[in-house]
């Protein structure tokens, strides 16, 4: 399956993805730092991918990638703003335990999907931010928007080193 | 005498948050309710007070299933609100664009969340490890709708490229030629999909009720048409308030619909009970297969019609493509003269027929905006069969069911509260 990777996706080797939902306001924060990034110049191998609420589509990602970077709102019982860099293995696997609901389909639940294809990527780290307010809206709370920076440069600083 | 208590809290495989309660006492129905927590969505707030040209951008992030469908269904309304009239080619690439959309969401319900259930398994993750050639050929199919979506869509969610009046980059020839490729391969797994379903057992079960979806004189209607009914014939799409007729419920916060009966069905058996003539033969094999004819009544074969749906949308994209390599590609002057009007758009969705209705003042301002999805259009029709299926199923165990339960909730592939996926993180 999947031999040809669809033109946002060629060949990279570290991807970075910002998942969540921008209309409900600090849940979206994934897709304000991938925005945000899009922005820079980075290094050729890295791409940067705007994951929205993609799902399952996030497999698709995941293959023919050495690292996969991912950025989301955690529930981490943190200060909001609080960021986390984590790999899967430092949490308790939720994945199993929660049935799979097709929008509940989050990260956790697609990586282990991929394990269990084998298709797990090489090196797989998560960037959590707590959020604060999760609500229908288009903004970010103001402590949420105020960790951005750090974010960014933590990302930066994994990229590019 | 027999008690039942089923209180399933967030039926799982069913994107978003709903409960069923139900409660026997001696053997008496005290209480059959399908109930919805979703946060109201305040669809209007985020819409009014923008320019024409970022509506529907904002509002593909409403779901990440159907975005497609309401990118589609917003650029119609403020096309319809600014007196827009879109070209063969846009309305052809639009048209090959909602394929794609269907594709991808049916394999997702049919196979990820409706086939656990006919095979005993919670999950898709036990599949995997028992049945790995069905989990590998939804993936594939999956993927060449996602692939489909981002040659026509420019991306395989949230779509970037339609706009009004348009699009803002064109699909190579390459990539097309590419897809119409792979549909054309893909007649093995749909073969295999057909083979599949056979053998899962559909529940034997009848309600009549309303169906209503889209109606088209052209094809079988998804990207436009008027609305029409199974009870009452058809009308314009601007007629929409008048045939959905919203309104609350105690026990739900979510607004519920009715026409000519207590309630209506949307989806993809309705669209099959509305628009079977007009299905690609393929697709009416498929239906007569798996002993889908139209009109049926059994709630459960929505899931039936999903998959003669996808068989459509694989025969109906090489058809579209076809005609499309024929003509072949020109870019197209965009501009547009802003007015102020109002303007209602209907696409039929994975789920069932969508509106949005747009006003814009005369400098494409966004003043006032509605969005009726097709799950609040099914909440009704769920209450009426849960409350006629549950008798009948009374002497099963308890476990049986709520299980019942949940397949015929799940059978409608409800979108509920949609995009919440927020990380639950406990660190070990």
């Amino acid at each position: 399956m999947g031999d040809e990777l669809s033109r946002d996706q060629r060949a990279a080797k570290i991807i970075v993805i910002g998942v969540g939902n921008l209309l409900l306001k600090d849940e979206g924060v994934g897709i304000h730092v991938a925005q945000e990034l899009q922005k820079r110049v980075l290094p050729r191998e890295v791409e940067v991918i705007d994951g929205g609420v993609a799902g399952i589509g996030l497999l698709d990602y995941f293959r023919q990638s050495s690292k996969v970077l991912l950025i989301d709102a955690a529930d981490m019982n943190l200060n909001p703003g609080a960021v986390v860099r984590f790999s899967p293995q430092d949490i308790r696997d939720q994945a199993r335990s929660r049935k799979l609901s097709a929008h509940d389909v989050g990260v956790l639940e697609v990586l282990e999907l991929a394990k269990s294809l084998g298709e797990y990527p090489p090196e797989v780290v998560i960037f959590g931010i707590q959020p604060k307010e999760i609500a229908w809206g288009t903004d970010l709370s103001p402590e949420i928007e105020a960790a951005l920076p750090e974010v960014i440069e933590a990302i930066l600083k994994e990229i590019i080193g | 005498m027999k008690h039942i208590n089923v209180n399933v809290d967030h039926v799982t495989r069913v994107e978003g948050h709903g409960n069923i309660v139900v409660n026997v006492k001696e053997g008496k129905i005290e209480d059959c309710k399908w109930e919805v927590v979703e946060a109201p969505r305040f669809f209007e707030a985020f819409v009014r007070g923008r320019k024409y040209a970022e509506v529907a951008h904002i509002v593909s992030r409403i779901c990440g299933i159907c975005s497609v469908g309401h990118t589609l269904c917003s650029l119609q309304a403020t096309e319809a609100a600014l007196g827009v009239k879109i070209s063969d080619q846009t309305r052809l690439l639009r048209r090959i664009l909602i394929q794609g959309e269907n594709l991808q969401s049916h394999v997702l319900h049919a196979y990820f969340l409706a086939a656990p259930d006919f095979v005993g398994a919670p999950s898709v993750f036990p599949l995997v490890k028992t049945h790995p050639d069905v989990v590998l050929r939804a993936l594939r199919m999956k993927k060449l709708a996602n692939d489909l979506c981002d040659v026509f869509g420019g991306r395989t969610v949230h779509p970037i490229t339609p706009a009004v009046n348009g699009f803002t980059k064109l699909p190579e020839i390459k990539e097309i030629k590419d897809i119409r490729k792979r549909l054309v391969d893909a007649t093995a797994d749909l073969e295999a999909t057909l083979q599949l379903f056979k053998t899962l057992k559909i529940p034997d079960f009848k309600r009549e009720t309303e169906y209503i979806s889209l109606k088209s004189k052209e094809e079988y209607a998804l990207y436009e048409g008027v609305i029409a009914s199974t009870d009452a014939g058809t009308t314009p799409v601007e007629n929409y308030r008048s045939w959905t007729n919203e309104y609350l419920v105690p026990h739900s916060t979510a607004k519920y619909t009715k026409h000519v009966r207590d309630s209506y069905m949307v989806g993809a058996l309705a669209r099959f009970n509305n628009n079977y003539a007009q299905l690609s033969p393929k697709a009416k094999k498929t239906a007569e297969e798996l002993g889908l004819k139209a009109p049926c009544h059994n709630p459960f074969m929505n899931t039936v019609a999903q998959v003669v749906e996808a068989v459509h949308a694989v025969d109906e994209g090489i058809r579209l493509i076809d005609e499309l390599l024929d003509t072949g590609l020109k870019e197209e002057d965009r501009r547009i003269l802003l007015k102020a009007g109002r303007g209602v758009g209907a696409v039929d969705v994975p789920r069932g027929i969508l509106f949005h209705d747009y006003t814009y003042d005369k400098n494409g301002i966004c003043q006032e905006a509605n969005c009726i999805i097709p799950t609040n259009q099914n909440h009704a029709n769920i209450q009426k069969d849960m409350e006629t299926l549950l008798p009948q199923i009374l002497d099963r165990p308890q476990e049986g069911i709520r299980l019942m339960l949940e397949m015929l909730v799940r059978a409608y592939d409800p979108c509920i509260s949609c995009s919440t996926h927020l990380l639950k993180v406990e660190f070990v």
